[in-house]
C-alpha cells in the first residue's frame, strides 16, 4: 500500500505537521467502512483499502483494473446485466469522466448473498490538470436496499388484495417475502374455518407437502401446536423446541420430517378483533424469534388480515349477490346493487335481460343509467341523488330505451346503505317491469277519450237546436242586413251612418257565429285540450246559454244560482262543459213528464272553506231508484229508453280524474240532485281565471 | 238586451201601415227593422213580448212579425194572446228552427206566413205585402 502516498495533494501533510503521512493516510483508508480504491492512470491500484477487499474479495490487490474486472461479478440493478469494463465507474474515472452516485449490485466478495453498493468516481489530476489516475469510492446500501426491496414487496402484495386476486395466490407471495427477509426462514399462513373450530391451509410454499396436508383441518385448542393454540387464545405462541414442548405433542413427528424445531405463531385479527387465522415462522435450530422476525411478523399478519378480511367481503357480497339472484330469478323483477365509489355494479340475470345487457358485461353505474330514456335521465339522476340524500331511498317511474329502440315501462326501487360518516356504500334496489300493465293503461286512457268523444257527438245530437237557434241568429241577421243594404243602394236613399251601422252589425253578428261553431267544434275534437284556470261561473252561465234553445223548446226553465267570486278551478274547460250539459240534459229529461210550468232545473255553486267548490245541478222530476241512487254512475245504467246509460259514468270518470267527487241524491221535497266537488286552484293572486 | 222598443218610421207610408216587429234577439231585430225599412216600411220593434202586447192595446197594429222562440213568452202564446187583444193583427211567424207541430199550430192560429232563419229577404217582403194586403178577418 505505500504506493497511496505517491499522490501529490498527501505530499504536502509533512509541512503542516504530521510526521508520517503515509502512515495516517494509511490508518484513515484502513478504518473507513466505505470502500476505496485509486489506480493509476494504466488502471494498476494505487489504493484498495480493507472496506473495499471485504467488499470484492481480498486477492484483488496485486491486481490491474482489467484484471479485477474480468475476474469481479458486477452487475447493473436488475442484478443479471454485468458491469463491461468501459461501463466501471473507475475506467470512466481514467477516461476523466465523473460518476455520481451509481448503483452497482456485487457478488464474489466475502459476502456470499452479494451486496449493493452506491460508487462515485472521479480522475484524479495533478495541479496542472493532468490526468494521474482515477478513483472509486463505494458505500455498500444493502440494507437500504432491502428494505426498499421489503417495501416494494409490501406494495406488490397490496397491489394483489387490491385487484382481487385469489386469496391463496396473495398470501403465498406474501409468505416469499417474508421468508426473503431472512436467512433459512420458513413462514406459513393458515386461515380459521368458518366454524371458528378448525385450521385450513392458507399458504406455505417452502413446508413439505406432508406436513402442510396434516395441519389442513386440524382442530384449534389450547394444546393444538403453535398456530391451532395461537388461533385459540389469540394471542402470539412461541415455541422454541417443538421436541419437547407440550403443544406440539401430536405434531413431534411431522416436524421431525419437515426438520423444523422451532416455531412461532402469531394470530391474525380483523379490524373487529375477530381471529382471521395465523402467521407462523419456523427454524431448524432451536430459539425463539429475534427483533427483526418480530417486526415481519407484525407487517405480515396486518397484510395477511387485510387479504383475508377483503376476500370474506367479498364472499360476504357474493353469498348476498347469489342468494339475491336467487331470489330475483324466481321473481319477475331486476335485482341490482350500484357501488358508486367504485363505480361498479351487480345485476341479477333477469335484470340483464330487463336491462339488455349480456351477461358477461362488466357493469357500471353508468352503463345501468344509460339505458334509461334520455328524455327522462336527467329527472331520474336528480331524483336519486336528492331522496338518497334526503331519504336515504328513492323511487322512479320511467321509460327504458334499449338498443333496437325497443322501449319498457318500468318500476325503480332502491335504498342506500352509508357509512357510519353518511358516505354512501351502495345502493340496492330492485326494478319492475311494468310495460304490460303501462300498455292496459294507455289504452284504457284511449278507450275513456275515445268514450268522452263519443258521448260529446251524441250530447251535440241531442243539442242540434240550440246549436241551429245559436247559428241561425247572427247568419239571419247578416243576411237582413245585407238585403237592407242592397234595398237602400237600389233605391239610391242610404244614408253613409247608417251603412256604417249595417256594416258593423253584419261584422259583429259574424263573428258571433264563428263563436258559435269554435264552441262546436271543441266540443266535438278528439284531444281533450289542456288544463286551465276556470270560474265555473263563467262555464256554467255559457253552457246555459247553449242550451237555451233546447231549454225553449222543451217548455224547461233551467235557473243559474251562483255564488260571487267563487275560487277558480284547474280544469281542462271541454270536459267540464262536457259534464254540465251531460248533468242539465239529464235533468231535462228527468223533467220531461213534468207539466210545462214545473219544468225546472237550478244549477247553483258554492265554495267550501275556500278550498273546494262545489256544483249542483238538481231537478223537479222523478228522482231517482231510491234504493241505490249512486247505481246511476254505472255503465250502461239508464232509466231512459233511448239512454246508453254512458253520459253518467263519463261525467264521473271525468270528475275524479279532476280529483274531484260526485254524488247523486234525492231531494226530501221532489227530484234529484247531482252534485260535484272539485279542489279550487291555489293561485297566485295576480293569476286570473279564464 | 235593451229594454225599450225601437221605432222607425218612413213618410212613405202611413201610421196605419206601420209594422210591429217581436224578437227577444236585438241584432236579428235590428236587421229586420232595417230590411222593412229598406222596403218603405215603418217598424216598431219590441224585443220583450208583453211590452209589445201593452202597445198593441193602444195602437191598431195591422202586422206584427213574431219570433217563435223567446224567453219571457213564447211566439205561440202571444199569438193567442194577441188573437184575443187585436183580433185583427196579422200575424207572420219566424223561427230559428221549424218544427211540424209549430207550422201547422201558427197556420191553424191564423198566421199569414211561417219563416225559418234566415229567410229569402224577397220572399219575406212579400209575404209582409200579402199580409198587409189580405182584409182584416172580422170585418
Amino acid at each position: 500500500m505505500s504506493e497511496a502516498t505517491n499522490l501529490d495533494r498527501e505530499r504536502s501533510l509533512p509541512a503542516q505537521g504530521f510526521d508520517d503521512t503515509n502512515e495516517i493516510v494509511h490508518s484513515i483508508l484502513s478504518n473507513m467502512g466505505d470502500a476505496v480504491i485509486v489506480t493509476d492512470k494504466e488502471g494498476k491500484f494505487l489504493v484498495f483499502n480493507r472496506a473495499a477487499q471485504r467488499m470484492f474479495g481480498a486477492d484483488t490487490a496485486q491486481l490491474t483494473l482489467t484484471e479485477w474486472s474480468d475476474r469481479q461479478s458486477l452487475y447493473l440493478p436488475d442484478k443479471v446485466t454485468p458491469f463491461s469494463l468501459d461501463e466501471l465507474p473507475l475506467a470512466g474515472a481514467l477516461r476523466g469522466e465523473k460518476t455520481n452516485n451509481a448503483e452497482i449490485f456485487v457478488r464474489g466478495g466475502d459476502i456470499s448473498t452479494g451486496l449493493w453498493i452506491r460508487v462515485n468516481a472521479r480522475p484524479l489530476s495533478n495541479a496542472d490538470g493532468k490526468l494521474l489516475g482515477g478513483m472509486m469510492v463505494c458505500r455498500d446500501i444493502s440494507e437500504i436496499k432491502e428494505e426498499e426491496f421489503f417495501r416494494a414487496g409490501q406494495s406488490r402484495v397490496l397491489e394483489m388484495i387490491a385487484a382481487d386476486k385469489p386469496l391463496g395466490e396473495v398470501l403465498t407471495n406474501l409468505v416469499l417475502l417474508m421468508e426473503g427477509q431472512a436467512e433459512g426462514l420458513r413462514c406459513s399462513i393458515l386461515l380459521l374455518s368458518r366454524d371458528g373450530k378448525h385450521v385450513r391451509h392458507g399458504a406455505a410454499p417452502n413446508l413439505s407437502e406432508i406436513y402442510v396436508r396434516a395441519v389442513d383441518g386440524a382442530p384449534i385448542g389450547p394444546y393444538n401446536g403453535s398456530c391451532g393454540t395461537a388461533m385459540f387464545t389469540r394471542r402470539p405462541v412461541v415455541v422454541t423446541d417443538v421436541m419437547t414442548d407440550p403443544l406440539w405433542a401430536n405434531y413431534r413427528d411431522l416436524a421431525r420430517i419437515s426438520g423444523l424445531s422451532a416455531c412461532w405463531s402469531t394470530p391474525i385479527l380483523s379490524p373487529q378483533g375477530e381471529v382471521l387465522g395465523s402467521f407462523a415462522m419456523y427454524r431448524e435450530e432451536k430459539r425463539g424469534p429475534v427483533a427483526e422476525e418480530n417486526r415481519l411478523t407484525e407487517i405480515a399478519t396486518h397484510i395477511a388480515g387485510i387479504a383475508i378480511e377483503r376476500q370474506r367481503q367479498q364472499e360476504i357480497l357474493r353469498e348476498r349477490e347469489a342468494r339475491i339472484s336467487l331470489a330475483a330469478e324466481s321473481a319477475d323483477v331486476a335485482f341490482w346493487i350500484l357501488y358508486p365509489e367504485q363505480n361498479r355494479a351487480w345485476m341479477s340475470e333477469k335484470g340483464r335481460l330487463m336491462y339488455g345487457f349480456d351477461s358477461k358485461l362488466p357493469l357500471t353505474c353508468e352503463l345501468i343509467l344509460s339505458r334509461i330514456h334520455p328524455d327522462e335521465r336527467a329527472r331520474v339522476k336528480e331524483t336519486y341523488d336528492r331522496s338518497c340524500t334526503l331519504h336515504g331511498t328513492f323511487e322512479s317511474e320511467h321509460r327504458l330505451l334499449l338498443p333496437y329502440g325497443k322501449i319498457r315501462w318500468v318500476i325503480m326501487r332502491g335504498r342506500c346503505l352509508k357509512d357510519e360518516h353518511g358516505n354512501l356504500l351502495e345502493t340496492i334496489g330492485v326494478t319492475l317491469d311494468v310495460s304490460a300493465q303501462k300498455q292496459a293503461d294507455l289504452q284504457l286512457q284511449v278507450q275513456r277519450e275515445e268514450m268522452g268523444h263519443r258521448n260529446r257527438v251524441s250530447l251535440m245530437g241531442e243539442m242540434t237546436a240550440s246549436f241551429a237557434h245559436e247559428l241561425n241568429q247572427p247568419l239571419t241577421a247578416i243576411a237582413n242586413n245585407a238585403s237592407a243594404a242592397r234595398r237602400f243602394l237600389e233605391r239610391g236613399n242610404i244614408d253613409s251612418t247608417l251603412l256604417q251601422q249595417l256594416l258593423q252589425d253584419m261584422v259583429a253578428d259574424s263573428q258571433r257565429a264563428g263563436e258559435v261553431i269554435r264552441g262546436i267544434r271543441s266540443l266535438v275534437r278528439k284531444e281533450k285540450g289542456a288544463r286551465a284556470l276556470l270560474d265555473l261561473n263563467a262555464v256554467i252561465s255559457d253552457t246555459i246559454r247553449l242550451l237555451s234553445s233546447d231549454v225553449l223548446m222543451r217548455e224547461s226553465v233551467v235557473t243559474p244560482d251562483l255564488e260571487d267570486n267563487l275560487p277558480p278551478v284547474e280544469a281542462v274547460p271541454v270536459q267540464i262543459q262536457q259534464v254540465l250539459l251531460n248533468l242539465i240534459m239529464n235533468s231535462l229529461d228527468a223533467v220531461e213528464a213534468l207539466p210545462p210550468n214545473e219544468r225546472r232545473i237550478i244549477v247553483s255553486t258554492r265554495s267550501i272553506d275556500g278550498q273546494t267548490v262545489e256544483v249542483s245541478v238538481r231537478d223537479f222530476g222523478a228522482g231517482l231508484p231510491g234504493d241505490n241512487p249512486e247505481k246511476v254512475f254505472d255503465h250502461f245504467f239508464s232509466t231512459k229508453q233511448q239512454g246508453m246509460g254512458m253520459g253518467l259514468a263519463i261525467v264521473r270518470s271525468i270528475v275524479e280524474s279532476h280529483d274531484g267527487t260526485i254524488t247523486a241524491e234525492n231531494v226530501r221535497d221532489g227530484g234529484a240532485r247531482f252534485f260535484f266537488r272539485l279542489p279550487s286552484a291555489r293561485i297566485h293572486p295576480k293569476s286570473q281565471a279564464a | 238586451m235593451g229594454d225599450r222598443a225601437i221605432c222607425m218610421t218612413s213618410s212613405e207610408k202611413s201610421d196605419t201601415e206601420i209594422i210591429c216587429l217581436v224578437d227577444d234577439d236585438l241584432s236579428i231585430l235590428k236587421s229586420i227593422e232595417r230590411l222593412l225599412a229598406s222596403d218603405g216600411f215603418s217598424v216598431c220593434a219590441f224585443n220583450k213580448p208583453k211590452e209589445f202586447l201593452t202597445y198593441v192595446q193602444a195602437h191598431a197594429v195591422p202586422l206584427v212579425v213574431l219570433d217563435i222562440w223567446m224567453e219571457e213568452m213564447s211566439g205561440l202564446e202571444l199569438q193567442a194572446q194577441l188573437s184575443e187583444l187585436s183580433p185583427n193583427t196579422r200575424v207572420i211567424i219566424m223561427t230559428g228552427r221549424e218544427g211540424a207541430t209549430s207550422r201547422s199550430t201558427t197556420a191553424d192560429m191564423g198566421a199569414s206566413a211561417f219563416f225559418t232563419k234566415p229567410f229569402d229577404d224577397e220572399q219575406f217582403l212579400c209575404a209582409v205585402h200579402s199580409a198587409l194586403e189580405e182584409r182584416p178577418r172580422n170585418v
